[in-house]
C-alpha cells in the first residue's frame, strides 16, 4: 500500500480545484491536504469554511484559490452554515429548482474550529444527519492567530498559551479525541487520513461522499512554524504521526472499525517527538508517558477493529443472560409487565 | 499579594503587553482567554508573567467560555479578568449581561478591530455600541476608552478597583493601534502612588455560617415575576446613576470660547487634540473634548459646553457610534453636528484639519 502511495496522486484528476498561488507557508501540510481532498471531491460540491489558516490564506480578495463555490462565515459555525446549505438544495430540489443530480455539501475547519468553539455546531449538524462531509484540518494548535494551544494540540506540546516553564514543560491534558466524539453521534461513516497516505485519504475522501448522511474526515496537518519543523520534513512528520501510532489511520464504518494502514510494529514515538521543537523541552518520563499510552490506545484500536461480527459478541451477551439475569434487566422486565 | 512592580520604571512596549503587566499590578489573581487577534498577547504575556507572580491562566474553548469562567472566577472571589476583540467581544455580550445583573465585577480588555469580518484585525472604533451596550440588559457597566499605552496601564488598574467597588463589569477599551504599538510609558506600583486598591471577597463559600454573623450569600439571575425584576433593576439603575458622578471622566481643552469643539475618543483623540491645538494657533478658535468614560457618558459636561458653543465635529473610526452617544447627551439642546466617520481606518490630525478649514466658516 505504501508503495503505491508514491503514485496515488497520478490516478487522480489534473484538473486543479485548489489553485496554486494561495499564502500557506512552505510545507504546510494542510495545503497540501486540502489539494487533494479538493481533487477527490471534483467539482460538484459547495463549501463552508470556518475561519482559520486555509480561510486566510486562500482567499485574500480579490484572488482565491478556490475552483468550486465555497464560502468563509465565521468561526464556530461551518457545521451550521453547512446544515442550511444542505437543507435548502434539498428543498430547492423538491420544488424542481434544481435538477436531481448529487452535490455534495462540504464543510471544513481546523482543530479549534471543530475540537473547541465549533464543537457544539458539529455535533448538532451530526445529529439532525444531514447528509454532508465534513473534515477536520488538525494541526494541532490556533496557527493562525499565533500558535496557541486548542484542546487537540498532544500532551507536551509548547505553544504561546502553554509554554514551557521550570514548572510545566508545555500542554498538560491530552488530545481530544474526535474521532470517538463523532463516532458516539452513531453517524455512518467517520475516519481519520493523513496527506502522507494520499491514496487512502482519496478514498475515505470518497468513500464520505458516497455516504447518505454525515461523515467526518479528520486530516492531520503538519505545520512547519507551529510545530518547530524544516518545510521539508512536514509529510515526513506525517508519516511518521501514522507510523508511530500516533495518528492511526482507520475508519468507523457503519460502527465497524477498520485500520486502514496496518502497522506490524509502531515505531518508538521518540522518533517522531524528537523532530519537533515543541516537544524540545519534552522530559524523559513524558516522553514515557506519551508511548504507553499511544501503545494503550492503539491496542485498544486494534481490539475494536477485530471485532468485525458483532452478531458474534451478541451470542455471549445471550448465554450470559441465561446463566444468570443481570439486576437491571429483571427490573426492566418487571416494568415491562413480562412474567419474572 | 507579592508586588509584580517593585519600582517606579520608564519602559517601552505594546499595548497588550501593557494590559497584562497593568492587571499584574492591580492584583489580578486570574486571566481567562481565547485566541483572537488583536489581543493574543495579552495571554502570551500573561502566561509567562503569571507564574513568575503566583497568578493563574486557563484557557477556554471559546469566548462565551471565557466570560463565564471569568464570572467564576469572580464568584471565588479572585481578581479575575479576560481580553478579547470583535466577534470575541459579541460572544462575550451574555456573560457580561449575567454580571450586571449579578453586580459580578468581572474586568474585560477589549481590542477592537473592523468588523463584521474575520480578517480585518488590526484596526476600528466600531465596537462602541457593543462595548457600551451590547447586552440585553440596561447597559449598567463601566467603559475606559484609552488613548496612550500609559492610559491602558493607569485605567486597567483603575478598572479593577472599579469594578471592585462598585459592582458593575468593567471595560478597558483599547484597539488593534494601541493592542500592536510600541510606546513609552512609566509602570508603577499603584499602592506607592496612593491608589486605593479595592478590597476583593468571595461571593460563594464566604467564611462563617450564615445567620451567625453574616448573612446568607443569595445570588439569583432567575425572576419568577416581573415585579420582582422590575424591582430589583431599578434598584441596580439607581445605584448606577448614583456612583456616575464618582466615575465619569473626560478632557475638555479650550471648550468654553470657541466656535467649533472637536468630539473625539480613544486613539482618535489624539489626532484630534494635535489637530486643536495647530488650528488655535492658526487662529482658529477651536476646542476639545474627550470622553474617557464612554459608558457613564459624561452628559453633563458635554451639555455644560454645548451652553458655551453649539457647533460639534465627531470625528471617530466608526459609521456615529460615538456621535450616537454625543446626540443622546445632548437631547433637547440646539446643537449642530458635523461629523467625520471613517469605519476602520485611522483619522489623521491633517484629515481633521483639513475638514475644519474647508467645511467652516470660521475666520482668522
Amino acid at each position: 500500500m505504501s508503495d503505491a502511495n508514491v503514485y496515488a496522486v497520478k490516478t487522480l484528476t489534473s484538473k486543479e480545484y485548489f489553485a496554486p498561488g494561495h499564502r500557506a507557508c512552505s510545507g504546510c501540510g494542510q495545503a497540501v491536504a486540502v489539494r487533494m481532498v479538493q481533487k477527490a471531491l471534483g467539482r460538484n460540491i459547495v463549501m463552508a469554511s470556518a475561519t482559520g489558516c486555509m480561510e486566510v490564506v486562500s482567499s485574500p480578495f480579490p484572488q482565491s484559490s478556490w475552483e468550486v463555490p465555497w464560502i468563509h462565515v465565521a468561526f464556530e459555525n461551518a457545521a451550521a452554515v453547512a446544515s442550511g446549505i444542505e437543507a435548502g438544495l434539498k428543498a430547492q430540489r423538491r420544488k424542481g429548482k434544481i435538477d436531481g443530480r448529487k452535490i455534495t455539501v462540504v464543510a471544513m475547519a481546523g482543530d479549534g474550529g471543530t475540537a473547541d468553539i465549533g464543537l457544539q455546531a458539529l455535533s448538532g449538524a451530526l445529529e439532525r444527519g444531514h447528509d454532508f462531509l465534513y473534515v477536520c484540518y488538525d494541526n494541532e494548535a490556533y496557527m493562525n492567530t499565533g500558535v496557541q494551544r486548542s484542546s487537540a494540540t498532544p500532551f507536551g506540546a509548547v505553544t504561546t498559551t502553554s509554554p514551557a516553564g521550570r514548572v510545566n514543560s508545555g500542554q498538560l491534558t491530552w488530545k481530544k479525541n474526535m474521532m470517538r466524539i463523532t463516532a458516539a453521534h452513531d453517524i455512518p461513516y467517520a475516519a481519520t487520513a493523513s496527506p502522507s497516505h494520499p491514496l487512502d485519504l482519496v478514498e475515505k475522501v470518497k468513500k464520505g461522499m458516497e455516504t447518505e448522511g454525515p461523515a467526518y474526515l479528520h486530516v492531520l496537518s503538519p505545520c512547519p512554524p507551529g510545530w518547530g519543523i524544516a518545510a521539508e520534513d512536514s509529510i515526513q512528520l506525517a508519516r511518521l504521526a501514522v507510523e508511530t501510532g500516533i495518528f492511526p489511520l482507520y475508519e468507523i464504518d457503519k460502527g465497524k472499525h477498520r485500520i486502514t494502514m496496518n502497522l506490524e510494529k509502531l515505531v518508538p514515538v521518540k522518533q517522531y517527538l524528537k523532530k519537533q521543537g515543541r516537544f524540545r523541552r519534552l522530559s524523559p518520563e513524558m516522553m514515557e508517558e506519551i508511548q504507553e499510552r499511544v501503545c494503550k490506545e492503539w491496542q485498544e484500536l486494534r481490539e475494536k477493529a477485530e471485532q468485525i461480527d458483532p452478531s458474534a459478541g451478541a451470542d455471549e451477551a445471550l448465554s450470559k443472560e441465561q446463566e444468570g439475569e443481570t439486576e437491571a434487566a429483571k427490573i426492566f422486565r418487571v416494568k415491562a409487565g413480562a412474567p419474572v | 499579594m507579592e508586588r509584580a512592580i517593585k519600582e517606579e520604571k520608564r519602559v517601552f512596549m505594546t499595548g497588550n503587553e501593557v494590559v497584562a503587566w497593568g492587571a499584574l499590578a492591580a492584583e489580578a489573581d486570574i486571566m481567562y482567554g481565547y485566541p483572537i487577534t488583536p489581543q493574543n498577547e495579552v495571554m502570551h504575556y500573561w502566561t509567562r508573567l503569571a507564574p513568575k507572580h503566583g497568578r493563574k491562566f486557563l484557557q477556554t474553548e471559546d469566548e462565551l467560555s471565557a466570560g463565564f469562567t471569568t464570572i467564576g472566577g469572580v464568584l471565588a472571589g479572585r481578581r479575575a479578568f479576560t481580553a478579547t476583540a470583535g466577534p470575541g467581544n459579541i460572544l462575550l455580550q451574555e456573560p457580561v449581561s449575567m454580571a450586571e445583573m449579578m453586580r459580578l465585577p468581572m474586568v474585560m480588555a477589549i481590542m477592537q478591530r473592523g468588523g463584521p469580518s474575520t480578517a480585518t484585525v488590526i484596526y476600528s472604533q466600531q465596537e462602541v455600541n457593543l462595548t457600551t451596550s451590547g447586552g440585553n440588559g440596561e447597559a449598567l457597566r463601566i467603559v475606559y476608552s484609552t488613548a496612550t499605552h500609559q492610559e491602558l496601564y493607569d485605567y486597567t488598574i483603575k478598572a479593577f478597583n472599579a469594578a471592585w467597588k462598585y459592582r458593575f463589569p468593567t471595560f478597558i477599551l483599547g484597539d488593534g493601534y494601541q493592542a500592536k504599538m510600541r510606546e513609552p510609558l512609566v509602570m508603577y506600583n499603584p499602592q506607592d502612588k496612593g491608589v486605593e486598591m479595592a478590597a476583593s471577597e468571595p461571593f460563594v463559600g464566604k467564611e462563617g455560617k450564615f445567620g451567625e454573623g453574616r448573612e446568607p450569600a443569595h445570588l439569583r439571575n432567575a425572576f419568577s415575576m416581573e415585579e420582582e425584576l422590575y424591582e430589583v433593576v431599578m434598584e441596580h439603575i439607581q445605584d448606577y446613576n448614583k456612583i456616575t458622578p464618582q466615575i465619569v471622566e473626560y478632557v475638555s481643552l479650550g471648550c468654553e470660547e470657541a466656535d467649533l469643539v472637536i468630539v473625539a475618543h480613544g486613539i482618535v483623540s489624539r489626532a484630534a487634540v494635535a489637530a486643536q491645538e495647530k488650528l488655535r494657533r492658526e487662529g482658529y478658535r477651536v476646542g476639545f473634548f474627550r470622553p474617557i468614560t464612554l459608558r457613564p457618558f459624561p452628559v453633563r459636561a458635554l451639555r455644560k459646553v454645548c451652553k458655551s458653543t453649539s457647533k460639534f465635529l465627531v470625528v471617530e473610526s466608526a459609521f456615529g457610534q460615538l456621535a450616537r452617544l454625543v446626540k443622546e447627551a445632548l437631547f433637547g439642546l440646539e446643537a449642530e453636528m458635523d461629523e467625520i466617520f471613517m469605519p476602520g481606518l485611522g483619522i489623521t490630525s491633517e484629515k481633521i484639519i483639513g475638514h475644519v478649514k474647508k467645511k467652516s466658516e470660521l475666520k482668522v
